[in-house]
């Protein structure tokens, strides 16, 4: 682990998140009468940490290295 | 266009292509974006209670994994680290196959009681969950060629590509069912 480049650990922390959201999701489900805002919210913050994270969004305005 | 003519390389920067990537998969969100809103149309929040509920976060899980694997394999190419880089590769395709396996072999065979044209909900079910199905499909196939290049060495830091956009497909497929996994199973 210690010697795992940064990315690797950044992988792992947002796969992570993906899971906790998806276990929030199903939470929500079960607990809320009318789920649906709640699930569309969960559904847009784990698209966008697939996005941003493992998609690199954001080389589309940075400058290629 | 003189190097063109004397058949010389021309140098394109990488961001041409990504962009014509993210382009492609913008026109292909309208399709998924579709048939979304078509569910909601038709069928409201109605979903019916007999839906595999396990198996449905069973092929999520195998899914999200599966991007997990992806990106770690993106990052091992990215820093020469070849064997990885194939291990997670391989790891993407099989978990792409299991995934594959669960919605057409045992959850299609499952929902065949609200097949169409009886149901309405079977129609968009059947619809969404075939759509994403063909594409997971060919992101496996896509994958499977990456992999095949990858083990004759055409991949390495600096000229990974093929590997970059077909990685960043497999992710656009998992987003698309980030979005259909709550709107088939969960929503009510």
């Amino acid at each position: 682990m210690g010697g795992m480049p940064s990315p690797f650990r950044i992988g792992m922390w947002v796969f992570g998140g993906l899971l906790g959201l998806t276990a929030m999701e199903i939470a929500a489900a079960n607990a809320l009468p009318r789920p649906l805002p709640a699930l569309a919210v969960l559904g847009v913050a784990k698209a966008g940490l697939i996005l941003w994270f493992y998609m690199h969004l954001h080389q589309l305005w940075e400058e290629e290295e | 266009m003189s190097a063109l003519r004397e058949g010389h390389a021309i140098a394109v920067p990488l961001r041409v292509p990504r962009f014509g990537l993210w382009l492609f998969l913008l026109s292909e969100s309208m399709i998924f974006a579709t048939l979304l809103s078509a569910r909601f149309i038709l069928q409201g929040t109605y979903r019916p209670a007999e839906l595999n509920q396990a198996l449905g976060l069973a092929i999520t899980l195998i899914l999200l994994t599966s991007s997990f694997t992806a990106n770690r394999a993106e990052i091992a190419i990215a820093h020469g680290k070849t064997s990885t880089f194939l291990r997670n590769l391989l790891a993407t395709i099989i978990l792409g196959i299991l995934f594959l396996i669960g919605v057409v072999a045992v959850e299609w065979p499952e929902a065949m009681h609200f097949a169409p044209p009886s149901s309405g909900y079977g129609t968009v079910f059947f619809t969404m969950t075939g759509m994403h199905a063909a594409h997971v499909f060919s992101g496996v196939v896509i994958l499977s060629l990456i992999y095949r290049l990858g083990r004759r060495g055409a991949f390495g830091p600096g000229r990974m590509w093929g590997v970059e956009g077909a990685v960043k497909y497999w992710h656009f497929v998992d987003i698309v069912w980030v979005f259909f996994y709550p709107a088939l199973y969960l929503v009510r």
